[in-house]
């Protein structure tokens, strides 16, 4: 199952990102080495927050699922986890899962994820933004971490009739053309079976004879 | 001392809590049922915890799944578990799901390790989470279905044309 990260080069790859775009900072605006809760020589909690969006197409009116990870690469247990995404404004819609979660706690080297699935109720290119996270480092700090997470970035969402038009089965369509290819098969056989059963009657009237 | 000796109470006094009488209320499931536009199937279930007739809110909650263990997200008493699984390994059907808090993951855990059986841990609650499978496309595409109709039709107008002049 997919909530273990061993072997997955996918989520390696956008943990890097993650890493890379993580902006960490508590709220007095000192860096998290720094911070008073974590003992000397000790890394705090510190958190990687991937966003990915899993899916081949996105498509108008169809699901959209998106998987948030969130690793501990610190030796501090992370507290109060909050993952909050605002991404998704009214052009979208949220089917499953909740946009606003409480994670708890993430102990270090332990990883969590969060699923959501929304529906986008138009069509065109949108920017898939980062989620927000905000954490403590260890049951006795006070001070809240932010972290955001990887951003998808640019998609196009298509639109329904496109997606349809390229996948669908098209059973109407292959319908029609049955329907239509009938007449030039039909009435060449018709005239063949007439004149065969003319031949047919007029051979057997001769044997009769 | 003290203060150790009140948190360690009030902890206990709070898993002795949620440990006796505990049911689900409100469940919610979402699976992808779609996956023609899908790299992986997506479970998900919502529900809500009451025990003793109080509704539980901000406790740390886990799912036990196959062996597997979940960390449960909550928001204001809405409990959320959620994992997805590749297109090609996704199972469908009856998935059974055994919330513990944080003592009971401890004793899960500790079975594990030990390679003891998990199924002596009572949990809080149990969930089924239900996939009825989802929808990858057509199993045999329209045109391909086309070209062994007309395959069949001229093989069908071939074999009776040399019937007749044999």
């Amino acid at each position: 199952m997919s909530w273990t990260a061993g072997g997955n080069c996918v989520t390696a790859v956008l943990v890097a990102l993650a890493m890379l775009m993580m902006v960490n900072g508590d709220s007095s605006g000192g860096t998290p080495g720094t911070l008073n809760s974590a003992p000397a020589g000790e890394e705090p909690a510190r958190l990687l927050i991937s966003k990915q969006l899993l899916n081949k197409y996105v498509v108008e009116n169809m699901d959209v699922v998106i998987k948030y990870s969130v690793f501990n690469v610190g030796s501090v247990t992370a507290t109060n986890v909050l993952l909050k995404d605002t991404s998704f404004g009214p052009d979208f819609k949220v089917v499953g899962g909740q946009t606003e979660v409480n994670l708890g706690r993430i102990p270090p080297t332990a990883n969590v994820t969060h699923t959501l699935v929304v529906k986008p109720l138009k069509f065109g290119y949108y920017n898939f933004t980062a989620a927000q996270v905000s954490y403590a480092s260890g049951d006795e700090s006070n001070e809240v971490l932010q972290g955001f997470s990887s951003e998808p970035g640019e998609g196009y969402i298509a639109p329904f009739r496109e997606f349809d038009k390229r996948f669908s089965p098209h059973l109407l369509d292959w319908a029609a053309f049955a329907i239509m290819s009938l007449p030039p098969l039909f009435i060449p056989f018709m005239l063949w079976h007439s004149s065969k059963s003319k031949y047919e009657a007029v051979l057997s009237a001769k044997k009769l004879k | 001392m003290k203060g150790f000796l009140v948190v360690f109470a009030v902890l206990t006094a709070s898993s002795v809590a949620l440990a006796s009488n505990c049911q689900v209320s409100n469940q919610r499931t979402y699976t992808t049922q779609d996956a023609s536009v899908l790299t992986s199937i997506a479970y998900i279930t919502e529900f809500e915890l009451t025990c003793d007739g109080k509704k539980v809110v901000g406790t740390q909650l886990y799912a036990e799944s196959q062996g597997s263990i979940l960390q449960v997200g909550e928001n204001n008493g809405n409990y959320q578990v959620s994992w997805v699984e590749d297109l090609a390994l996704a199972t469908k059907g009856d998935h059974p799901l055994r919330i513990v808090d944080d003592e009971g993951v401890s004793v899960v855990r500790k079975a594990q390790k030990t390679g003891a059986s998990i199924d002596g841990v009572k949990p809080l609650a149990s969930l089924i989470l239900n996939h009825p499978g989802a929808y990858t496309g057509p199993w045999l595409s329209s045109e391909h279905l086309a070209a062994i109709m007309g395959v069949v039709v001229v093989y069908v107008a071939v074999t009776s044309k040399s019937k007749l002049l044999a």
